[in-house]
C-alpha cells in the first residue's frame, strides 16, 4: 500500500466540506486547468464545468471508496480535468481540434491514481443513468431502504409488508444492474468490474 | 439470475446471514466464478446506493458548497487570472523577445465571432413525426454545412411560419455572412415575443460580434433577460467587450 500524501488534505477537506479548503483548490490549481483548458478550444465557462465535475466526483469516489492521494493533488487534479476536457471535445462533433499537449512527466502513482478515478466516474455516471431507468416505485423503495434504519420502518412507511420489502429491494437493485448491463457503455467497462 | 441469489447477496451485503449461512456464501463465491462475478457487480450497485442515499442530505451540501465557491471564483474576473499565468509562463520568453512585444497583444486580443459558435446539436423533428425535410435541415445544421441548412430551413420557415426554423435559419445566414437576412430574422424573432427572444438576442450580438460593430453587439446583449439561460454568458461577453 503506498504512503499518503501529505496532500490528502485537500480529499479530507472535500469529505467534511470544508469551505476554506474547497476554496483554496480552486486559488491553487484551478488557473492551470482554466488555461489549458482555454488553449485548447475551451472557455472559461467550460473550464469551471470540468473544474466542478471532478470535484464533485473526487467527493463521491471518496466518501464511496475512501479515496487514498498517494501523489501530489496538483498533478492528480490537473491531469483529471484535462483527460475530461479531452474526452469531450473527442466526443464533441466533427470538426477538427488541435490540442496543445504539453509534455508534463506524471508519476507511475499518479498516473494509476488518475485511471482509478476515471473509471470510478464512468460507472458512477452508468448507475446514475440506471438509476433514472428503473422506475418511480423502485426509487422510493431504495431511497428509504438506504436512508432509514432497519427494512421494518421502511415498511411502515410504505405501507407494505416485511417480506416483500425485502424481496422488492433486492429485485430493484437487480434491476439497476440490469439496466448498467444493458447499456452501451458497459462493454467497454466490462473487464473493469 | 436467479431471484433466491439476488436475495442471498443482498443479504449478504446488509450483514444479514447466520455464521453458517455466510460461510456457505463466502465458499460459493470461491468456487463459482461466474456467481462472483454476478456478486461484483451486485455489490459496485449496492455500493453506489448505500453511499448515494446514506447520506443524501451531506452530499448535497457538499455539491452545492463546491458549486458556490465555484461561482465566486470564476465571477472575479477569471480570465485575469488565467492570462496572469500565461503572463508568468511566457515571462522568461518574453523578457528576451520584449521588442516584439507580441504575446502581450496575443493575450489582450478582444473577444471574436469564432470564440462562441460552437452550437449544441439541434433537432427539429416533432416527436412522434419523421419528415425528411426538418431532419436534413437538422443534419446540415449539425455539420455546419450551413449553406444547404439556409435553404432547407428557408423552406420549413416559409411552409410554417414556425419560430424555431426562424432562428436557426438566422444563425445559418450568419454563418455564411449574409447578414442583411440574418439580422432581418432576428429582429423579426425579438419583436415577436417569441420564445426564442433571448436566444435571438443573443446571437444577434454574435452575428454584430462578426461584423465587428461592438457597440451594437454590447446593446443587444443588454437587452437579454436576466432570467434567460443566455444572462450569464451575455454578462461576461459585455465585461469582455
Amino acid at each position: 500500500m503506498p504512503e499518503v500524501h501529505t496532500d490528502q488534505k485537500y480529499i479530507d477537506g472535500l469529505v467534511s466540506n470544508n469551505s476554506f479548503i474547497i476554496q483554496t483548490i480552486y486559488d491553487k490549481f484551478a488557473p492551470k486547468v482554466i488555461h489549458y483548458i482555454c488553449q485548447n478550444n475551451g472557455d472559461v465557462e467550460r473550464a469551471q464545468d470540468v473544474i466542478q465535475e471532478v470535484l464533485i466526483t473526487l467527493y463521491r469516489q471518496a466518501t464511496e471508496k475512501g479515496l487514498q492521494l498517494s501523489c501530489p493533488f496538483d498533478a492528480y487534479f490537473f491531469l483529471l480535468c484535462k483527460r475530461k476536457w479531452l474526452n469531450e471535445l473527442k466526443k464533441k462533433s466533427s470538426h477538427w481540434v488541435t490540442i496543445e499537449d504539453e509534455k508534463v512527466s506524471i508519476s507511475d502513482d499518479t498516473e494509476q491514481l488518475v485511471e482509478e478515478s476515471e473509471l470510478y466516474a464512468q460507472k458512477l455516471s452508468l448507475f446514475e443513468k440506471a438509476f433514472e431507468a428503473i422506475g418511480a416505485g423502485c426509487k422510493e423503495l431504495l431511497l428509504a431502504a438506504f436512508q432509514l434504519d432497519s427494512l421494518e420502518e421502511v415498511a411502515a412507511k410504505l405501507g407494505m409488508t416485511y417480506g416483500y420489502v425485502r424481496k422488492r429491494k433486492s429485485l430493484c437493485i437487480s434491476k439497476l444492474i440490469q439496466i448498467t448491463k444493458n447499456s452501451p457503455e458497459f462493454k467497454h467497462l466490462k473487464n473493469h468490474w | 439470475m436467479k431471484e433466491q441469489d439476488i436475495q442471498l447477496m443482498d443479504a449478504y451485503l446488509s450483514e444479514e446471514l447466520s455464521e453458517n449461512e455466510r460461510v456457505d456464501f463466502e465458499h460459493r463465491l470461491n468456487t463459482d466464478a461466474e456467481f462472483r462475478q454476478e456478486f461484483e457487480l451486485y455489490r459496485e450497485g449496492y455500493s453506489y446506493l448505500k453511499a448515494r442515499f446514506e447520506k443524501e442530505s451531506e452530499r448535497q451540501a457538499v455539491e452545492k458548497n463546491i458549486r458556490q465557491i465555484g461561482d465566486r471564483y470564476f465571477q472575479s474576473a477569471p480570465e485575469s487570472k488565467s492570462s496572469r499565468i500565461q503572463l508568468w509562463k511566457w515571462g522568461i520568453a518574453a523578457s528576451v523577445a520584449v521588442l516584439i512585444g507580441l504575446f502581450f497583444f496575443v493575450n489582450t486580443q478582444p473577444p471574436v465571432f469564432s470564440d462562441y459558435n460552437d452550437y449544441a446539436p439541434i433537432n427539429l423533428t416533432v416527436r412522434g413525426e419523421q419528415p425528411q425535410l426538418p431532419i436534413e435541415a437538422s443534419d446540415a445544421f449539425n455539420q455546419r454545412n450551413y449553406k444547404k441548412a439556409v435553404t432547407l430551413l428557408e423552406r420549413l420557415y416559409t411552409e410554417t411560419g414556425s419560430a424555431e426554423y426562424e432562428l436557426y435559419l438566422a444563425i445559418s445566414l450568419t454563418e455564411i455572412n449574409d447578414f442583411e437576412r440574418a439580422d432581418f430574422h432576428f429582429k423579426n424573432l425579438v419583436s415577436k415575443a417569441s420564445p426564442y427572444q433571448n436566444q435571438a438576442l443573443w446571437h444577434a450580438a454574435l452575428s454584430q460580434l462578426k461584423q465587428e460593430d461592438l457597440q451594437r453587439c454590447k446593446a443587444l446583449l443588454e437587452q437579454i433577460s436576466p432570467t434567460s439561460e443566455e444572462y450569464a454568458r451575455a454578462q461576461k461577453l459585455i465585461k469582455k467587450l
